[in-house]
């Protein structure tokens, strides 16, 4: 009896490790994780109406873009508007970060696996937006940000110059500067979703 | 007739226990996988490759292959009038040249992951080509030969104001050498650049034989990150 209960504890111990360890996944994981993405783009609208409430009270205004600390709320259907557009965005995402200095190296091996390669790439980065800004549940199958990263440490300076380079390629797409400001920055610069891939 | 039953009710509660044991090692094992101490090792277990291939190995001849490939649509028109980037000469400065710049100006510097490169914690500012703060971390790209053939500086904590008195001063400075851009995006303004996450300024130089890019970028939370690149192909 003793055995058999000792046993029962155990399992509910291990089990609790499990779900806090894999909690801690899409805890701090926020878009990062499709699990976490709810429907539409009224996430990436409250994360960013989040953290400007005062900004856009001041300005009053939501194309006058003037806050020094974060960006106002997203007034367009992300989806609707630019849903269509993910694959070729997530597409130039790869190839210029295949040919940056920055990250060269690290895409060399999936430039060297071949077109095929890198094509399944690029679908799993457009699943994986996809996902992330709500346009679709569970598109993305790969592993979580954390996971995927894990052991590669990188630094908040690599993080900073990727997120500069999805902010150029979203401009180069004809992206307004207010509607990335406001619509697509606020996952991108969420502390939250940058910790699920800095110093992994 | 008691005894074999109570020897087989015996072996059920040993198999019951023996399962038990089982699942609480392999529930334990499981729980662990999935910390961030484990999931190095849950990836070796399960045969889980890299999804960009981080983990595969290249030769250096391989590794210039694929930077050639990928920089293919990078090129633009006529020659570039400098292949120095930041008191480097591109395609000239070896590796061995680099290992001893660091040690003279005490920096720190470490090949990252995969590939033939090197990562300092810092670049010294007079070594700029003109004034612009300093750089807080540099990498640095050799092709197989051992050639540098890209670098690429970042300051990462500036606000909006430092951000924009540095842009002005390096974009001068690469005007006074390259010329006009080949294109430009956004504005070096504290005001534009501090105006919301993601607000942009770019500038972009492209030649057949180098690329040079100034980029700076709001990243939130009153932070803007300054990006200077120079690139050739590879050499060899």
């Amino acid at each position: 009896m003793l055995a058999t209960r000792a046993t029962g504890a155990a399992i509910a111990l291990a089990l609790g490790c499990t779900l806090l360890a894999c909690g801690d996944d899409t805890g701090t994981g926020g878009a990062g994780t499709s699990g976490t993405t709810t429907t539409t783009s009224t996430k990436a609208t409250s994360v960013a109406s989040g953290t400007t409430k005062a900004t856009t009270a001041a300005n009053g205004s939501s194309n006058s873009g003037s806050s020094a600390t974060g960006a106002m709320a997203c007034n367009i259907d992300i989806c609707t508007m630019y849903g269509a557009a993910v694959p070729a965005v997530a597409g130039q995402i790869v190839d210029e970060a295949a040919a940056d200095p920055e990250f060269m190296d690290d895409f060399a091996p999936l430039v060297a696996e071949g077109p095929a390669a890198v094509m399944a790439f690029k679908t799993s980065l457009a699943n994986f937006v996809s996902d992330a800004y709500g346009c679709t549940t569970d598109a993305y199958t790969g592993p979580s940000m954390m996971a995927a990263h894990a052991g590669m440490g990188i630094t908040q300076a690599e993080y900073d110059a990727f997120i500069g380079l999805i902010a150029g390629v979203l401009a180069d797409n004809g992206v307004p500067a207010d509607q990335i400001m406001n619509c697509f920055a606020p996952p991108l610069v969420d502390p939250t979703f940058a910790n699920t891939i800095i110093g992994q | 007739m008691t005894r074999p039953r109570a020897s087989w009710k015996r072996r059920v509660a040993r198999a019951l226990m023996a399962l038990g044991g089982v699942l609480v090692l392999a529930t334990a094992f499981i729980g662990f996988a999935h910390t961030k101490w484990g999931r190095p090792f849950l990836a070796l277990m399960t045969g889980a490759k890299c999804p960009i291939g981080m983990d595969a190995s290249l030769t250096p001849k391989d590794r210039d292959a694929a930077r050639t490939q990928a920089l293919a649509s990078q090129w633009g028109q006529g020659a570039a009038p400098s292949k120095v980037a930041f008191g480097f000469v591109l395609g000239t400065t070896s590796r061995a040249d680099v290992e001893v710049w660091a040690t003279k100006n005490a920096l720190t510097c470490k090949q990252k992951r995969a590939g033939n490169n090197l990562v300092c914690d810092g670049f010294p500012a007079a070594q700029l080509d003109g004034p612009g703060g300093n750089p807080d971390s540099a990498r640095l790209i050799f092709d197989a030969s051992d050639k540098l053939i890209g670098v690429a500086l970042m300051r990462s904590s500036l606000d909006a104001e430092q951000a924009a008195s540095a842009w002005s001063q390096r974009a001068a400075s690469l005007a006074e050498t390259f010329g006009a851009p080949t294109s430009a995006r956004g504005e070096g303004t504290a005001a534009f650049l501090s105006s919301g996450p993601l607000r942009q300024a770019d500038l972009e130089y492209r030649f057949a034989d180098a690329s040079v890019a100034l980029r700076a970028t709001n990243l939130g939370g009153g932070r803007v990150s300054l990006t200077e690149q120079m690139m050739i192909p590879p050499t060899s």
